[in-house]
């Protein structure tokens, strides 16, 4: 088992794939970063519009720590399919290479392959989340220095400055949960498709219907919020309010977990029932 | 005579008596409040409004005439615009009519009609004391932004110890799609409503 998981590690590593999109990432919280210095200011001058009316607003609103909330506002959309299409070329490019033939024939369970894989995937996203926040971190505090936070959730909330640490680190560990979650999806469709586009796209697919929905919040839409995976995705925003509500916090983290041991499941009784010649 | 020369006489007679500021309690108060050039104090704020959580927060603020306030503070912090001790300044410095209301105990009730058009405030309902020449309520009403209602209680100085304001505020606006935050229905169907903002400063001069 050690052996799997040290080839699929290596494999993963080699890939050029799972580099372009570090590189992806990098260069896209360097825009956001970029941005924010070339008109962040603006932007929030208009946002606290109403908040300027009443109040003299003191101190540095736009700082690092604001930016590095904005850039992780990616989760949405751009992180998730820069992961699923490493995480889905992890199992489907076997079949496309023709390597799982191979692969299955060596004197080695198919659970532990799959586990080794699996095992594979969390470390890419773990990865890839680090480089992220660091890259969206680092380049932020160096170039605007750090602050409160201004969030707007739930009308708007300030943040203090000392207890951002502590929330980023928790969201950060919440989102990459609902990353991997998310590249479970992509795992069973390669298993059923063998084809990483093919597996890219239903995932894709899925996230985009997903995240519709989730935003057609009146009558008997607002019903199906609790099952759609983008609702409880979206759940790492919580802990940057004031209170943040734990109880739906762990209810998502529960889902999300749900997610990847009912997806595991199918894909180990897919990948066990498999014919070496499919 | 003719009837709009009649108009034009009648007018000025009561511009000229409004204007008059001769009465003594308002013109002592005036003074008073023209006198304080410069403050400097710690402040801590209290913002209590539907739709905006900040927490307390301490800041060091110096108020100066006709200067816009100098806050320090950790971090960020909102000082409210109306209601701080630079208010009553502006108040009188504005030219305006004074009308005696009533008696409240010891303390005189005047409402006060800002006669300057550019001016932020149209009238003011002051309750101030004639012995110490201090403003201990008041009820401020603005062009654009509504009613504030300032309550001040002393500690034996010439200037508040503690301040409570009250004003009428739109929920704060949820922000645009860009910022990627998720608008529920509730959220959505309350973004207009009125909603009483409270704000507590309490002072320690320096």
């Amino acid at each position: 088992m050690k052996d799997l998981i040290y080839i699929e590690l290596y494999k993963l590593f080699v890939s050029t794939r799972t580099y372009v999109t570090f590189g992806i990432a990098v260069a896209l919280m360097l825009i956001i970063n970029l941005g924010m210095y070339m008109e962040g200011q603006e932007i929030f001058d208009f946002l606290l519009e109403s908040v300027n009316e009443y109040f003299y607003v003191e101190g540095k609103v736009l700082n690092g720590y604001l930016i590095t909330y904005l850039a992780l506002n990616t989760l949405w959309v751009h992180i998730p399919v820069l992961i699923v299409i490493v995480a889905a070329s992890i199992f489907a490019s076997e079949f496309e290479l023709g390597t799982i033939r191979l692969l299955l024939t060596q004197p080695i369970r198919r659970g532990d392959l799959l586990g080794a894989k699996f095992l594979a995937m969390v470390v890419y996203n773990l990865a890839f989340m680090f480089i992220t926040v660091v890259s969206a971190l680092v380049p932020a505090c160096l170039m605007f220095g750090t602050g409160d936070l201004v969030v707007f959730l739930d009308g708007i909330q300030f943040i203090q400055e000392t207890s951002f640490p502590g929330r980023l680190a928790w969201s950060i560990g919440f989102a990459t949960l609902s990353m991997i979650a998310f590249s479970c999806l992509g795992m069973i469709f390669s298993l059923y498709f063998k084809n990483t586009l093919t597996s890219i796209l239903l995932s894709m697919g899925m996230l985009i219907l997903s995240t519709l929905l989730q935003k057609f919040v009146f009558g008997v839409f607002s019903s199906w919020q609790p099952f759609l995976f983008s609702h409880h995705f979206s759940k790492w925003q919580l802990f940057f309010m004031d209170q943040v509500p734990v109880s739906s916090i762990l209810g998502s983290a529960g889902f999300m977990m749900a997610m990847i041991l009912v997806l595991g499941l199918f894909s180990y009784i897919k990948f066990k029932k498999m014919n070496i010649t499919e | 005579m003719r009837p709009i020369h009649a108009i034009i006489v009648l007018v000025c007679f009561f511009q000229g008596f409004g204007q008059d500021l001769s009465d003594s309690y308002i013109l002592e108060l005036k003074e008073k409040y023209d006198n304080d050039s410069e403050v400097k104090c710690q402040i801590r704020i209290r913002i209590d409004i539907d739709g905006l959580t900040i927490p307390e927060k301490e800041v060091y603020v110096e108020f100066a005439r006709d200067q816009k306030a100098v806050v320090r503070g950790k971090g960020l912090s909102l000082l409210p615009k109306r209601g701080t001790i630079e208010q009553f300044r502006n108040l009188l410095s504005t030219p305006m009519q004074a009308i005696f209301l009533s008696k409240k105990g010891s303390y005189r009730v005047y409402k006060l009609v800002a006669l300057d058009p550019s001016s932020d405030w149209i009238t003011a309902d002051i309750v101030f004391d004639p012995e110490e020449k201090l403003i201990y309520e008041s009820v401020v009403n603005t062009r654009k932004h509504g009613t504030f209602t300032t309550l001040n209680q002393y500690d034996g100085k010439d200037y508040p110890s503690r301040t409570e304001v009250t004003f009428e505020v739109k929920k704060f606006k949820l922000p645009l799609k860009f910022i990627g935050s998720e608008q529920t229905a509730e959220t959505l169907s309350g973004m207009n409503d009125d909603v009483i903002g409270r704000v507590i400063l309490e002072y320690t001069y320096l």
